[in-house]
């Protein structure tokens, strides 16, 4: 299984395979968890659009046609899932208002600098609304183009710049006093 | 405007990760709005290569939602092609003293094969010419039936129309019985009746 071409182990999975996809989803958990985490900062939430993913994925996979990546097929449902997650449990706040970061916001199972300087990330991307932080998270983050942005969104690529300029902006004056 | 849309696409450049001349960076850089959008995206770019990924945490467990076929039955393939080259290899003995009695069996079943295949054929041959004759006999009753339905129409309009004829030959006579007795009674009648008719103009 270790040297299985992802497109011959979706194949195996597909066909009813379970270890197939079990290596698939060992392959791409700590992805799905870290681009959970950003956006919606709560370790415990990450891990629950992890699984929340990769269960409808699992159920979904025979309409997985190979037209993208699997990882960029993943994210789309990730996205879609953190989506209902913030309007479920942040149902007193629209999804452009910004969301106060969890106070635990990490495990510290690693070096304590490189914990604070993602604490400090995950807690300037919650001052974000839902919004751009997703589009922040797939620009830098991803490195996806506009392009990629607007398809995967399903939006146009000016609304993909506006919210990332938005988010530029709102960025700013945070930045600015952590410089000064 | 014009201005701006030009710092506007060498800002998307920018962002779509193209490496812009010094020139450009430095219209960028000086521009209000621009600039300022510059440093965040960048800061934004080395805060995203300096991110640790976390490790998914630890009772984030696949196997209990997507369980995997079990270890002793991924065995069971090889166990049962072992027990079956071992029943080969114990049977094996007796396969040349049966082989004799199976070939003689076999030549057996083919005569008897050939000798059914013949009666087959017979009782294929007999339920064509069955066939055929049940196709004549079909053909002359078709046209019987059509022949006595014929003759019997016939019959029923030769009956409807002398019945007609009769109707009126009975409405003949009896009109001109009524025709008699209205001309009898014009007869009868006094001839001052018509009289007073032809005086009151």
């Amino acid at each position: 299984m270790i040297f299985d071409s992802e497109q011959r182990l979706i194949t195996k999975a597909q066909s009813g395979s379970n270890k197939a996809w079990l290596t698939l989803v060992k392959r791409y958990e700590k992805r799905l968890y870290n681009q959970c985490l950003r956006l919606l900062q709560h370790p415990d939430d990450a891990l629950d659009v992890m699984q929340e993913t990769f269960i409808s994925a699992y159920q979904g996979l025979g309409q997985f046609n190979g037209r993208s990546q699997l990882h960029t097929w993943l994210f789309r449902i990730a996205y879609n899932k953190s989506a209902e997650h913030f309007r479920r449990h942040r149902q007193h706040q629209n999804m452009d208002e910004v969301v106060e970061p969890s106070s635990n916001v990490l495990h510290m199972e690693r070096p304590l600098i490189q914990a604070q300087q993602n604490q400090h990330l995950l807690a300037e991307l919650a001052k974000l609304p839902f919004e751009q932080r997703v589009v922040v998270e797939m620009k830098f983050f991803q490195h996806c183009t506009f392009e990629e942005i607007a398809q995967q969104l399903e939006i146009s690529a000016n609304t993909v710049k506006t919210r990332l300029y938005a988010a530029l902006g709102r960025l700013k004056p945070q930045l600015e006093v952590n410089d000064g | 405007m014009a201005k701006q849309n030009y710092l506007e696409a060498l800002f998307v450049r920018a962002l779509e990760g193209e490496q812009l001349s010094a020139d450009e960076m430095a219209a960028l850089a000086e521009d209000p709005v621009f600039g300022p959008m510059l440093t965040q995206a960048e800061y934004w770019q080395g805060a995203a290569k300096q991110f640790a990924a976390q490790e998914v945490p630890q009772h984030w467990q696949p196997e209990r939602l997507f369980p995997a076929v079990t270890a002793s039955s991924q065995y069971f393939h090889w166990v049962a092609a072992g027990v079956m080259s071992i029943a080969m290899l114990f049977g094996g003995y007796q396969v040349y003293g049966t082989n004799q009695q199976l070939v003689a069996q076999i030549q057996q079943q083919q005569q008897t094969l050939a000798v059914q295949k013949q009666q087959m054929q017979q009782l294929s041959d007999a339920l064509l010419a069955q066939s055929q004759w049940q196709k004549e006999a079909l053909a002359d009753i078709a046209t019987q039936t059509v022949d006595i339905a014929r003759s019997e129409r016939q019959n029923a309009m030769a009956t409807l129309v002398d019945y007609i004829n009769a109707q009126r030959a009975e409405d003949s006579a009896y009109l001109r019985m009524q025709l008699n007795d209205i001309a009898e009674q014009i007869e009868q009648q006094p001839p001052y009746s018509t009289a007073y008719n032809t005086e009151s103009k």
